[in-house]
């Protein structure tokens, strides 16, 4: 069975959460998780505030493009960038709830410890990935800072939203170390 | 090792990484990542290291995703499935079986602001079950409908599932939703006649309602015309041009927020729920499409695709076969695997072959056509054991039914797919005219 949250729905809040996840792995149970967990979803919520203001950026713009002939300037690329932000903003949280996607069927016959072991393995290559993709991204955003990169229309610098993606990866990273933690746990009981 | 059979390779390792239940987005950046350092050197690797994952969030075609699965999760908060069930129930109730084809019909309206299958099904199920069990229909009809039901959200626009297949191979969005919009109304006919069939065989799992006083039915249409309106402005606006898909569906989540505030109950925690479920789902879909970037980015280099269609092209199959054969490979896929890691695993991969083959109508037509078909293989695999997911879901929240009942529950639902992937390869029309390609 796929995992989770389903990537194309997602459990409603009427119907019964968790569902599918069949060794979840608990951030709380290690040190430090829960304020973590808390972390990761404050950030959640900042992403998701922003998703608001752009659709609100968007409705204002279409309203002055029809009205006034006045759309707001470089809006396409604002309403971009916001939501670039606060896609990294979600991945943190998504991962630390274990809503990744992956194919639960072919192991579902296997033993709990077996399923955690796995996770074990698979969410350290996780933590190894998300610093490489940190790192390197780094290495762009230092480009970004001494080139002096800029959105087309409204001169954004974009090292700044590349900071802001930095430093969620960096944080997925850490989120990953925290699952294998947890999930150490679950093997030693 | 040549670099056709390195692309071989790694994408059996990928598989295999995938089957010991790896996160897909990960065994496809480890594969992408590995197998374009092998092909084209280490140091280019590096350089798309540092700047690919940042460019492919900040897309302005993929911004549109946050914002319909927003959508999506105002109409789950709202309430808003409620009041149109209760239109359904009150036009259509009184009908044999007619309590289950207004979860039908509750279904497609709802899949009219929802982009997602599982929402719909389950959001449905909060409101349709009670009231199905409660007329005596059987646990195998009622988990059956629902989580066929389902399926309509992601085949009727607006459809996540189409936006990325949409991005992937840079068609039209405003032409995929509107291709999808006759295959939609199919589905909901041929489910409505699936119930009615079954209710023929087994009267007694479908009985009849009491029948609700015509000024009530004209009442309860109060929900139903404002769904409709958002439905038409964003799905009509993106078409006409009045805004950008982006826009579209930003003014549907506005709409569909507004809406589920004043009709519904949403207040301030469901529009936390609402975000922090958008941003599970959305960092979700995020990760693996940067997966799905250097993964294709790596199969590009390899030339597998371009191997797979010249193999094909020398079988001297007819087009359609070909065609049939990918269909059923779909079919098989999908029953195993989720549905957005299949598109993006093989699209990329079939695309190119189906586009080479002549089926008589205008090239620019064949990828609408077939990503319509991939849809509906997808939503089938959403249905279908041992991984259908919908039916699982639909399934706990009846906790009397047993599992093999609501799997009983389904066949006549996978059926009514089956007739209507004949219908659309058969006729190709049914999707290429409503977009202007056929």
């Amino acid at each position: 069975m796929t995992s989770g949250p389903e990537w194309e729905g997602g459990t409603p809040q009427d119907a019964p959460r968790g569902h599918g996840d069949e060794t979840p792995l608990a951030l709380g149970d290690v040190p430090g998780g829960a304020w973590l967990a808390r972390v990761t979803r404050a950030l959640a919520l900042i992403g998701g505030g922003l998703l608001l203001v752009s659709v609100v950026l968007s409705i204002v713009s279409i309203s002055g493009r029809y009205t006034l002939s006045r759309p707001v300037p470089g809006d396409y690329e604002l309403v971009e960038l916001i939501c670039a932000v606060a896609v990294f903003l979600f991945f943190p949280y998504a991962h630390s709830i274990g809503g990744n996607l992956k194919a639960e069927f072919f192991t579902s016959g296997l033993p709990g410890r077996w399923r955690t072991a796995l996770d074990v393995v698979h969410d350290t290559i996780f933590a190894l990935l998300a610093a490489l993709l940190a790192w390197q991204l780094g290495h762009g955003m230092v480009d970004k800072i001494n080139n002096g990169d800029s959105s087309i229309l409204l001169q954004i610098p974009l090292w700044w939203p590349f900071t802001v993606a930095v430093a969620c990866l960096w944080l997925l990273s850490v989120v990953s170390l925290w699952r294998v933690a947890a999930g150490i746990g679950v093997l030693r009981r | 090792m040549s670099n056709l059979e390195l692309g071989v390779a790694l994408f059996g390792a990928m598989m295999f990484l995938i089957v010991i239940r790896m996160p897909i987005a990960i065994s496809m950046l480890l594969c992408g990542l590995g197998g374009f350092a092998l092909i084209a050197g280490w140091e280019p690797m590096i350089g798309l290291l540092s700047e690919a994952p940042f460019s492919r969030v900040a897309n302005n075609e993929l911004t549109v995703i946050p914002l319909f699965v927003l959508m999506g999760q105002f109409a789950s908060e709202g309430g808003i499935s409620r009041e149109l069930y209760r239109s359904a129930r009150a036009w259509f109730g009184h009908y044999r079986g007619g309590i289950a084809m207004a979860t039908i019909g509750g279904c497609a309206a709802f899949g009219a602001i929802c982009g997602s299958s599982v929402a719909t099904g389950a959001t449905m199920a909060t409101v349709a079950m009670p009231e199905m069990r409660r007329y005596g229909y059987s646990g195998a009809l009622s988990t059956g409908v629902l989580a066929a039901g389902g399926t309509l959200g992601i085949l009727i626009p607006p459809s996540i599932i189409l936006v990325i297949y949409a991005i992937l191979t840079e068609q039209s969005l405003a032409h995929l939703f509107l291709a999808a919009i006759i295959p939609g109304l199919i589905a909901t006919a041929g489910y409505a006649i699936a119930v009615w069939l079954y209710v023929r065989v087994r009267p007694e799992s479908g009985p009849a309602g009491d029948p609700i006083p015509m000024r009530d039915r004209f009442r309860s249409l109060r929900t139903v015309w404002p769904v409709a309106v958002i439905f038409g402005v964003v799905i009509g606006g993106i078409y006409l041009g009045v805004f950008t898909p982006t826009e579209g569906a930003a003014v549907g989540a506005a709409a569909t927020g507004v809406l589920s505030w004043t009709a519904g109950h949403m207040r301030l925690k469901g529009i936390g729920d609402a975000l922090l479920e958008t941003a599970k789902i959305t960092g979700m879909i995020y990760m693996v499409l940067i997966g799905a970037e250097f993964y294709s980015a790596f199969l590009a280099l390899s030339l597998l695709p371009q191997a797979l269609s010249g193999w094909i092209g020398g079988l001297g199959w007819a087009p359609m076969q070909i065609l049939l054969v990918i269909v059923l490979v779909y079919l098989v896929l999908g029953c195993v695997m989720d549905g957005l890691a299949m598109i993006l695993l093989t699209v990329p991969v079939f695309l190119p072959v189906v586009v080479g083959l002549d089926f008589g109508m205008p090239a620019e037509a064949v990828p609408i056509w077939f990503g319509i078909l991939i849809l509906i293989v997808v939503e089938v695999g959403l249905i279908t054991p041992p991984i259908g997911i919908n039916v699982y879901v639909i399934n706990s929240m009846a906790p009397d039914v047993p599992m093999m009942e609501s799997f009983k529950g389904i066949v006549p639902f996978f059926l009514s797919d089956v007739v209507r992937i004949a219908i659309i390869l058969l006729f190709p029309a049914t999707t290429t005219w409503l977009a202007g390609v056929g």
